[in-house]
């Protein structure tokens, strides 16, 4: 089983008050992840293994260290089938980023907080605005 | 007539030099809203003071952050690579934008004033286009590229009125209710924008660090719900509040997270297929959601329950 993942590098996002806006600009899709799945996410630079991600997760939430492993296992997959993910079973070793280091718990389990295919501009941009072109 | 002893600027292309009517031109420069803008063309000095409006301009000797060429009209910019789907030389609907040499070129044939909100001046279009182009320019290579003392233009997809508490923006895809909500529910309130509201941003140290509206006509100040003891002729107002619409046969007001406001207005971006540039609206989207309360408002087409569920929120 994948131990690490990182980050497709397709991929546009940007923490916004502690949850993850992942903007897959390809695909034209726009996702929310929530506090946990944000923390994951910032792991995943194939620095951290999952059981190392999950053992934090699990300190701050108070938690079953085999069952976050098992619910970042399951929404890892998620998130390749997505092509949000990618397996770093042959990536270098990197340092850790700031990002990873420090979870103070939240929503458990990870999940997709919000999700719309709607990305994209019809029309001809324009100053007066773009409705009624 | 002031002029100035200035041939082409010698960053224009050859090929741009036929667009232009006459080699002899004048030269000034402005501040739009804050922003440098340098001005050239065959044009007066004081017909460009009278196309941009008294709302908010300048003079200024500061290096420019945009250049502002006059051409007849934009019949040609297509065959010169032009395209309204390009984010190297964009045609828009009534202007041209060179990114990379940071040059609008505005028609001269071009309507003054636009009539965008009700019971309000109508808008001076060329003052519309340069802080369009500018916000483009900071979605496109970054808001600090087109930035004057800190402060950045950012475009919203959002209609807005102005109430006690500062300026509430609607925002929404086409058909979710900006327009209607506006200009047929909160009508007793000035209506400031009808589809696109710029706003102003600072970043870094700036003083100002609440969100600003950009104001271009002139709203009237007494309205049925709103009587203002000053007349709405600043050329800015700050933001109150940020909405995301949904018809609803509800009529409810929810707190929205910030993250979900960000992720809702960067699906509408202009450069929606240039990965940084997507990056940029992000970050500048995250400026203004953690800057302000959002919320989700969900309504019908009723005036009265609308006002009363504003006001019962302490929202207007």
């Amino acid at each position: 089983m994948t131990s690490r993942w990182v980050r497709s590098s397709g991929v546009v996002w940007e923490d916004v008050n502690g949850e993850a806006v992942l903007v897959n600009t390809s695909a034209r899709q726009t996702l929310v992840l929530n506090s946990t799945a944000s923390f994951l996410w910032k792991c995943c630079d194939g620095s951290l293994s999952l059981q190392e991600i999950a053992s934090r997760i699990a300190a701050a939430g108070g938690h079953k260290v085999e069952q976050v492993r098992e619910e970042l296992a399951h929404f890892c997959g998620e998130l390749e089938t997505r092509g949000l993910l990618l397996s770093a079973s042959n990536a270098a070793m990197i340092p850790a980023s700031e990002h990873a280091v420090c979870f103070s718990g939240g929503d458990f389990p990870p999940r997709i907080k919000l999700e719309s295919s709607s990305l994209g501009f019809r029309g001809r941009p324009s100053p007066r605005g773009v409705s009624g072109q | 007539m002031r002029s100035y002893n200035l041939l082409l600027p010698s960053n224009l292309a050859p090929s741009y030099i036929p667009l232009v009517k006459s080699p002899t031109q004048s030269l000034c420069r402005r501040s739009v809203f804050g922003f440098p803008v340098e001005f050239t063309g065959s044009i007066a000095v004081r017909r460009v003071d009278s196309l941009l409006g008294p709302a908010g301009i300048k003079k200024t000797k500061a290096p420019p952050l945009l250049r502002a060429v006059f051409v007849n009209s934009l019949r040609g910019f297509r065959r010169r690579g032009f395209d309204p789907e390009s984010s190297t030389l964009l045609l828009g609907q009534g202007f041209a934008l060179d990114y990379a040499k940071r040059t609008v070129f505005y028609p001269l044939d071009a309507p003054r004033r636009i009539d965008v909100a009700e019971r309000q001046r109508p808008h001076p279009l060329l003052a519309r286009t340069l802080l369009f182009s500018l916000s483009l320019l900071a979605e496109r290579y970054g808001p600090e590229t087109a930035s004057s003392g800190g402060v950045f233009a950012l475009y919203l997809h959002a209609s807005a009125v102005a109430c006690r508490k500062g300026v509430l923006l609607f925002c929404g895809e086409s058909t979710f209710g900006k327009s209607t909500i506006s200009g047929k529910l909160l009508t007793g309130f000035p209506k400031l924008e009808d589809d696109q509201t710029f706003v102003l941003l600072s970043g870094g140290n700036s003083g100002k660090s609440q969100p600003q509206t950009v104001v271009f006509g002139s709203p009237l100040r007494r309205q049925k719900d709103f009587r203002s003891p000053r007349a709405l002729n600043s050329p800015t107002l700050p933001v109150a509040a940020l909405f995301w619409l949904q018809k609803s046969p509800r009529m409810t007001v929810s707190p929205l997270a910030p993250s979900d406001a960000a992720t809702q207005n960067v699906s509408l971006t202009i450069h929606w297929n240039e990965p940084a540039a997507v990056m940029n609206r992000l970050k500048m989207l995250k400026q203004l959601v953690t800057a302000v309360p959002c919320y989700t408002l969900e309504f019908y087409k009723q005036r009265q329950p609308l006002v009363d569920l504003l006001r019962s929120h302490d929202l207007c």
